[in-house]
């Protein structure tokens, strides 16, 4: 607990000095909206597990440890560092963050500048003022979220990526978040802004990385807003695969104007704490969406996946599939919210969640929920825990296949349905070798 | 819809709630206020033992320090705990000989709550020895005022009967197994119950006796500014079988009125308790003024091999807020839970059940259908545990809701939690409304929209209606019709 207190003053120390350096920008709109989400962060404080939003989450443990708040500081790394992230034949977007700092030194864009531009969005709210009063914090609502009005209080790192109206971007953009922690306990908030303008088309991949040193720790703390305006369409693949010391507290706040589409796949394969909060707004008539989770982990990771799909207007669709694995001592926490607001009639939501359980220590908490508020709607959810088919074990084993290659072919299986879902060709290979390699499964 | 069809569903919305009337008796009601005192009061009313006013008070101390719970998905105004009379009996005289000497106003009571006049007898306490039949216990503003059968069930060696007499006559069982479930400070409102509860049922099955008959409580709310506390405790030994059943009705009135009642099962080894309940407080008119507030805790404890079954018709209550509960303690034991719950106009309900796995090979089934119509919300929200040393639990759960009108809501808040790899946990909901196809095809039959909908409804029901014993089925499928009718349109 103290060390949680002790982090939270620090952070209130850092925002100050952080004040003290602005240079007469500390009038400006977005600071005074800095300081009221500070002021906010500090009056809710740290979500407790009594909140339940975090009921089987307990930040506390991952809070304790003396953190240097990263700002404006990335740390010098190469070209040959971020290699080994990249995805392999690819003819990507390359965007890389260092410790949240847009490094344009290591990014490569490929697309026309006419159809995407990427900078960092410090820079991109001092050049755009009307994206404050546009888009900035209007997606991601931090009155009553404490680590968005924290994240929304240090959102000085990041980046702004816009794609313009009807614009069709064949590569996919690739967001690296490469963390430094080799020399201490590192907290690295960052902020992205996105705007899909009408009729475009992008695929946006994101993942994590960390080097870290043993003893050492870090927590990534993102909140990324995305616009899709009428008819834009957006696949958001995000991959975490890293080390059991990199904890992260990702939100994802989307909002989907008429006829948009949006798909996103979140892949889980271990970490530390991995929280990921996926909410959609549908606010547009015919808007579209489909969110799919894999979580494979092992060890002590926890994962938790928070989504919300909210259907504001009428007429829209949504559809959700998540489905882990656990094994070790690992947990998977999944709440899953559906809400159709009054008036938005015509609504089709689906939802599903399931897990199975491989060894004793591991547990699953799920909380599908389904708030209705219009009558002429489709809603369902279900969800299972359980373990794999005996009778499909034993077709197996009478085919001569031992316990453990036939218990794999089934989790590969199991996984298999979420990984084919992606459509980008590399990525999926990736995910696929990855996931082979931890069941020790034969790729075909 | 056609205009005459809107002038029969107008009849008939304003013939809604047919409980609604006040019985004159005399009664002897507590001053308004909760303190020690009033405590006091009802401990010395009741003539009770030393040991239970202790347990009131620590109870009462318990609720000092605790907040009133805030998480539950309904609304209402702050209650205010001293403006209740904890306390309201009717005033009787000594032990009836036959019906010309029970109190008229009580019998035209009983008229109205529709039981016959043989079952009048036999609650008032008339006419013992009939065989079969149901067994009553007949409870206004928190005190029994009469069980029937009582000596054909003595001779089996089961005891039913009021709570104050078990805590007088019974009083070892009492005691043993009071507060074992649901102890004094497990959440506000029992709290709050354990501090002034008047009366109740109690009732033992002792080892190896199957109960012939039904057991029966009616619960009835008379007095104004009065809450209802009653405690019921069901204990069936080992090898037993008992069916209980309770109904509850309250007079129309303007203001709210609390109730906050604690019902215990416990099934010892190989026993099994079936509960049933038929809940049909006044939900208020149709600007929502008025109704009752049930706010109540459930629990039964599963023994081995032991199964208790909980089924529920809610159709009544301003606010209903429940989770009658299942802890599967012993190996291979099972819990079953089978709702329906309706709401209309402006009603709330946040209800479910909580199904907690600990021994061995323990299964659960959960079956929920929700309905809700007119400007009302309707929760269902459960949980199922299965902890770390259930090996092969089992639980299925089912949440199923169907919308009337396009102005009221219904949600679906499910936890389920797993620790072990051996247990299964399925859980699927849908929300839906009734079909248009559906309707068009009885309309196209002859059959009009509003028979239509009783029909539908009754169908989506079914499964849980089944599970209700024969003299409760006839009357909740009724119920469920009349607590619809006019919700179409």
């Amino acid at each position: 607990m103290s060390g949680v207190l002790s982090f939270q003053e620090k952070l209130t120390r850092e925002f100050n000095t952080f004040e003290g350096n602005l240079n007469g920008q500390a009038q400006s709109s977005i600071h005074m909206l800095r300081q009221q989400a500070m002021k906010r962060f500090v009056e809710l404080g740290f979500p407790t597990i009594r909140h339940e939003e975090w009921r089987y989450t307990n930040l506390f443990p991952v809070l304790q440890h003396e953190y240097e708040i990263m700002l404006q500081s990335p740390s010098q790394l190469t070209q040959a560092d971020i290699e080994p992230f990249l995805l392999p034949h690819t003819d990507a977007n390359i965007i890389v963050l260092v410790n949240g700092v847009y490094v344009q030194a290591l990014s490569r864009l490929v697309s026309s500048s006419d159809a995407l531009q990427v900078m960092p969005l410090a820079e991109a709210l001092k050049r755009k003022p009307m994206l404050i009063e546009q888009h900035f914090a209007r997606y991601a609502a931090w009155q009553d979220d404490a680590m968005v009005a924290l994240n929304t209080a240090f959102s000085v790192q990041g980046v702004y990526i816009e794609v313009a109206p009807k614009a069709v971007i064949e590569e996919p953009i690739h967001l690296i978040s490469v963390n430094d922690a080799q020399r201490c306990h590192t907290f690295i908030p960052m902020r992205h802004l996105i705007t899909i303008g009408a009729g475009a088309e992008v695929s946006i991949v994101e993942t994590t990385s960390t080097f870290c040193a043993e003893q050492y720790a870090s927590l990534t703390h993102s909140v990324s807003e995305i616009l899709l305006a009428h008819n834009a369409s957006l696949h958001l693949y995000m991959l975490q695969n890293d080390r059991e010391h990199a904890h992260c507290v990702h939100n994802t706040h989307v909002y989907q104007e008429a006829h948009s589409t949006f798909r996103s796949i979140v892949i889980t394969l271990s970490g530390g704490l991995v929280r990921n909060t996926l909410n959609t707004v549908l606010a547009g008539h015919g808007a579209d969406a489909h969110l799919y989770g894999l979580y494979l982990v092992e060890d002590k990771t926890l994962v938790d996946n928070h989504t919300c799909v909210e259907h504001a207007v009428a007429h829209c669709t949504s559809n959700e599939l998540y489905k882990g694995v656990l094994d070790g001592s690992a947990t998977g926490v999944f709440n899953g919210k559906i809400i159709v607001r009054p008036h938005a009639q015509k609504t089709l939501a689906y939802q599903s969640n399931r897990n199975i359980l491989l060894s004793r220590a591991a547990s699953i908490h799920t909380k599908p929920q389904l708030e209705i508020f219009a009558d002429d709607v489709k809603c369902s959810h279900g969800c299972t825990s359980g373990q794999l088919d005996d009778e499909a074990l034993f077709y197996l084993r009478a085919r001569g296949l031992g316990q453990e290659r036939a218990q794999a072919l089934l989790l590969y299986a199991f996984a298999g349905e979420m990984t084919e879902k992606i459509d980008l060709e590399p990525l999926r290979e990736h995910v696929e070798s990855v996931i082979a390699a931890r069941l020790h499964q034969e790729r075909d | 819809m056609a205009k005459e069809q809107i002038d029969i569903l107008d009849d008939v919305v304003s013939s809604e709630y047919k409980y609604g009337f006040v019985t004159q008796i005399e009664q002897d009601i507590a001053p308004r206020g909760l303190s020690e005192d009033t405590i006091r009061l009802i401990s010395a009313k009741k003539n009770e033992p030393e040991w239970l006013l202790e347990w009131r008070l620590k109870a009462y101390r318990q609720w000092l320090t605790m907040k009133e719970p805030e998480w539950q998905n309904v609304r209402y105004p702050p209650i205010d705990y001293q403006a209740i009379s904890y306390y309201a009996a009717p005033k009787q005289k000594a032990k009836p000989k036959s019906l010309d000497d029970i109190d008229p106003e009580l019998r035209r009571t009983l008229d109205k709550l529709g039981i016959s006049l043989r079952e009048q007898e036999r609650i008032t306490g008339v006419h013992d020895g009939l065989t079969g039949g149901v067994a009553v216990d007949f409870v206004m503003d928190s005190v029994s005022v009469a069980t029937s059968f009582k000596e054909k069930l003595a001779s089996l060696g089961i005891i039913f009967c009021s709570m104050s007499e078990a805590i007088h006559e019974h009083s070892a069982l009492v005691r043993r197994y009071l507060g074992t479930v649901v102890p004094q400070g497990d959440n506000y409102f029992a709290a709050l119950n354990s501090a002034v509860f008047s009366d109740g049922s109690f009732c033992y099955i002792p080892k190896g006796v199957r109960c012939p008959m039904e057991l029966s409580t009616y619960f009835r709310i008379n007095a104004e500014n009065t809450g209802q506390f009653e405690r019921t405790l069901i204990i069936a030994d080992e090898g037993s079988y008992v069916s209980y059943l309770e109904g509850c009705t309250a007079p129309m009135r303007d203001e709210n009125q609390l109730h906050a009642a604690v019902v215990e099962l416990i099934a010892l080894d190989n026993a099994e308790i079936k509960y049933s309940t038929v809940q049909n407080w006044y939900p208020g008119d149709k600007e929502g003024k008025g109704g009752i507030y049930n706010f109540v805790t459930k629990r039964g404890i599963a023994h081995a091999h032991a199964k208790i079954s909980w089924t529920q018709v809610e159709t009544g209550s301003a606010i209903t807020w429940k989770y009658p509960s299942v802890i599967l303690k012993g190996d291979y034991a099972v819990g079953e839970f089978y709702s329906v719950a309706v709401t209309n106009n402006m009603q709330q309900a946040d209800t479910g059940t909580k199904m907690i796995h600990i021994g061995k090979n323990t299964k659960s089934r959960i079956v929920s259908k929700g309905i809700s119509a007119g400007r009302s919300q309707n929760s269902y929200r459960g949980q199922v545990r299965i902890g770390k040393t259930a090996q092969n639990a089992r639980n299925f759960s089912q949440c199923d809701s169907l919308l009337i009108g396009d102005m009221c809501g219904a949600h679906t808040f499910p936890y389920i939690d797993v620790e072990n790899p051996t247990g299964i946990v399925e859980h699927e909901a849908t929300t839906s409304k009734i079909g248009e196809d559906m309707l068009f095809y009885f309309n196209q039959r002859g059959i009009d929209t509003e028979q239509a909908i009783a029909m539908i409804v009754n169908g989506y029901a079914k499964e849980v209606m089944n599970q209700l014993p024969m003299e409760f089925a006839v009357e909740a499928q009724k119920l469920l019709a009349v607590s619809l009718e006019g919700s179409v349109g």
